[in-house]
């Protein structure tokens, strides 16, 4: 009975050394060796190993941490990430904690530190909680760059961000322009009125349609609260109270699948469209109902690029002068101050959804 | 032999060994784990989820299972940001009082399961959301910022330059832990009280006051993490120690603890935490997946219930 325990105890450690060993071959094939391996987009969607430069031997290891790895919206970026640290001759980490768990994604940069990664590309849930472990790695050397949304601005060496997103309200008013035309009714679903962001992106579009579309009219305003249900009731009260609109425009990524599937229930498809900012994934229904024909986002991959791409400027002395920058595969890229913008948006159709995945 | 076979009897010794085998694996396998720097970051890592293990064994040991620990933690910490931050109150004052909310906390806990003797799941269950909805109202959904040069040496100082203080902060809460539920009158009360409530009744133990005791143990742990946490992020929010909950019933069954109530002790526990704390920064260390790290422990913690379970049966 006693040689049995033995025995599991022994079968126990020996599956243990098993995964261990399994893990180090992983890491040898990725970021810890300095040896150029090619990065595999297909295979590494959910890893965090690294990709080497495809030019030689790296010069060091850039991580990009994000605090939702699991999250398709970051699964996504990792190829482009990895290719533009390969591009400028660094090895990538891509990873992050695979849900929001703020201790532990502390616990990670701390880890990256540990491992002597040259720079930190951060996408972080708050602006705060990060900032006094991101200002150790600062004092140690290493270059901070916060991506997705900025964390406090004395914890980052740079923001790199895709734009003024106040300013995404234009090509949304565009596409809604070319599918209702530039007269008529519309409203408008935001994620929580409170927030600052939103409302200045709502004063943008108001803005810019009194300069160019002026028989536009924005109706209602209303709030989701983040909570797809709630905007699904808010779009079905707008279209009851408002007979005449033609547009529901979603100011949040989250909107625009249940503005359709209220369009969809009230039979008011080809009357009255959805339109606005929608990730690939949700957007996909709707544009086979017909309840909307385009929505505006971002390619999160380019974004992870462009961050990835800013760090490695920023270690390489890679001078990038205010205004126009001329960072290298980002063309419209400018600076103001630490703060980076690469203004590429991204139009989604029922002809191109189908290539993306998040 | 002998001394094999008895190894293979003790829980605690078979865990630190297991311990000790992956820290050696870890060394042999990154050249950034085995570093004085790494080594003492792995210490202050385990102190987050220690101080919620140790909350969450003593109620799981006591029969019951406190699932309010992580929203506890979390007002807490939205709490001391306030006092601090917000309201600019002196260091002192500001902990003196989040600490009476603690004891407010448990004492809630206690009553609903001790005094109305209400499911404990159950009961913490909705103590858990009216402490997160708490937190959400007083920070309104946002991180609070709480700027304390005094207050960061909780859980950013080092002492000497190396150890950090968080470290020191478990150290003594664990062996006070271990001492408490392990050696005294009141930790023999619990496990009996766990293992076999009517039994326990019949020896005169008062049921009531001795639960109302472990909900204000685990209350004043999550206080004492939270002060943890509010110094290692400068600021508290309301959803910030949520992920620890689950992570550390993990932990104390993995350290031995039956989920049963009962049985087990706060030491194995702690292996556990350790254990776990050193797949992530050693699987981290190696440039391992954080997916293939939820596989990896998942499978450590089958694997061991799996073998104790396997003794048991013989």
């Amino acid at each position: 009975m006693k040689k049995l325990r033995l025995l599991l105890a022994v079968i126990l450690v020996i599956a243990l050394t098993l995964s261990i060993a399994a893990c180090s071959q992983d890491s040898k094939q990725s970021g810890d060796s300095s040896s150029a391996t090619s990065s595999d987009s297909s295979s590494s969607t959910s890893s965090s190993s690294s990709s080497s430069s495809s030019s030689g031997k790296s010069k060091g290891t850039i991580a990009v941490l994000n605090y939702v790895s699991s999250a398709p919206y970051f699964i996504c970026g990792e190829k482009k990430a990895k290719d533009a640290g390969a591009k400028a001759g660094y090895d990538v980490i891509y990873t992050g904690t695979p849900e929001v768990d703020t201790p532990k994604f502390i616990s990670l940069i701390h880890d990256m530190i540990q491992k002597d990664v040259k720079a930190l590309v951060v996408a972080s849930g708050d602006s705060t909680s990060v900032a006094p472990v991101l200002k150790e790695a600062m004092a140690k050397g290493i270059i901070v760059v916060s991506w997705d949304l900025d964390v406090q601005r004395d914890a980052r060496h740079c923001y790199a961000g895709i734009m003024d997103l106040a300013e995404l309200g234009v090509p949304m008013v565009e596409e809604m322009v070319k599918t209702i035309g530039d007269e008529g009714e519309f409203a408008i679903i935001t994620g929580v009125l409170t927030n600052e962001f939103l409302q200045a992106r709502i004063n943008r579009i108001l803005e810019y349609i009194e300069e160019k579309y002026p028989k536009l009219e924005c109706v209602a305003i209303e709030g989701m609260d983040e909570d797809p249900e709630k905007c699904f009731a808010v779009a079905q009260n707008i279209i009851a109270a408002y007979p005449n609109i033609k547009a529901i425009m979603s100011n949040v990524s989250t909107g625009l699948g249940p503005i359709g599937k209220a369009i969809e229930q009230e039979g008011k498809i080809g009357q009255i469209y959805a339109c606005g900012q929608s990730t690939p994934n949700l957007a996909k229904p709707v544009f086979e109902s017909g309840a909307a024909k385009s929505a505006v986002l971002w390619d999160p991959g380019d974004w992870a690029a462009f961050a990835v791409t800013i760090a490695a400027n920023l270690l390489d002395g890679v001078e990038m002068p205010e205004g126009k920058c001329n960072i290298e595969g980002f063309p419209d890229a400018t600076r103001q101050d630490d703060v980076f913008y690469f203004w590429k948006t991204l139009t989604f159709t029922k002809d191109n959804v189908d290539q993306y995945d998040f | 032999m002998i001394k094999l076979n008895k190894m293979a009897n003790n829980n605690e010794m078979i865990l630190a060994l297991f311990a000790l085998f992956l820290f050696i694996g870890f060394s042999f396998s990154s050249p950034y784990f085995f570093r004085l720097g790494n080594l003492m970051q792995l210490t202050a890592q385990l102190v987050e989820l220690g101080l919620m293990t140790l909350a969450m064994s003593a109620s799981i040991i006591s029969g019951g299972m406190d699932l309010s620990i992580g929203a506890m933690a979390s007002l807490f910490t939205v709490l001391l940001a306030t006092f601090m931050g917000t309201m600019g109150l002196p260091m002192w004052i500001a902990i003196f009082i989040t600490f009476v909310a603690s004891l407010l906390c448990g004492m809630l806990n206690g009553f609903l399961c001790g005094h109305l003797k209400v499911n404990a799941m159950l009961a913490t269950l909705g103590t858990q959301a009216l402490f997160s909805g708490l937190g959400l109202v007083i920070s309104k959904g946002v991180t609070i910022q709480c700027i304390n040069e005094k207050f960061f040496f909780f859980g950013q100082g080092r002492i000497a330059g190396h150890l950090p203080f968080q470290t020191v902060i478990l150290v003594i809460t664990a062996v006070f832990s271990v001492i408490l539920i392990s050696k005294t009158r009141w930790g023999r009360r619990i496990y009996l009280i766990g293992s076999n409530n009517e039994a326990a009744k019949f020896a005169g133990i008062n049921y009531k006051s001795n639960i109302m005791l472990v909900y204000i143990f685990s209350a004043i742990m999550s206080f004492i993490c939270a002060i943890v946490i509010t110094s290692r992020i400068s600021g508290g929010r309301a959803d910030v120690a949520d992920p620890l909950v689950l992570q550390s019933v993990s932990a104390s069954v993995f350290g031995g603890i039956a989920i049963t109530g009962g049985s087990g002790n706060i030491l194995g526990a702690m292996i556990g935490v350790i254990v776990f704390t050193l797949v992530s920064n050693g699987m981290n260390m190696m440039g391992a997946s954080q997916f293939l790290q939820q596989v990896i422990i998942g499978s450590i913690l089958l694997l061991v219930l799996m073998f104790r379970q396997l003794i048991k049966r013989q």
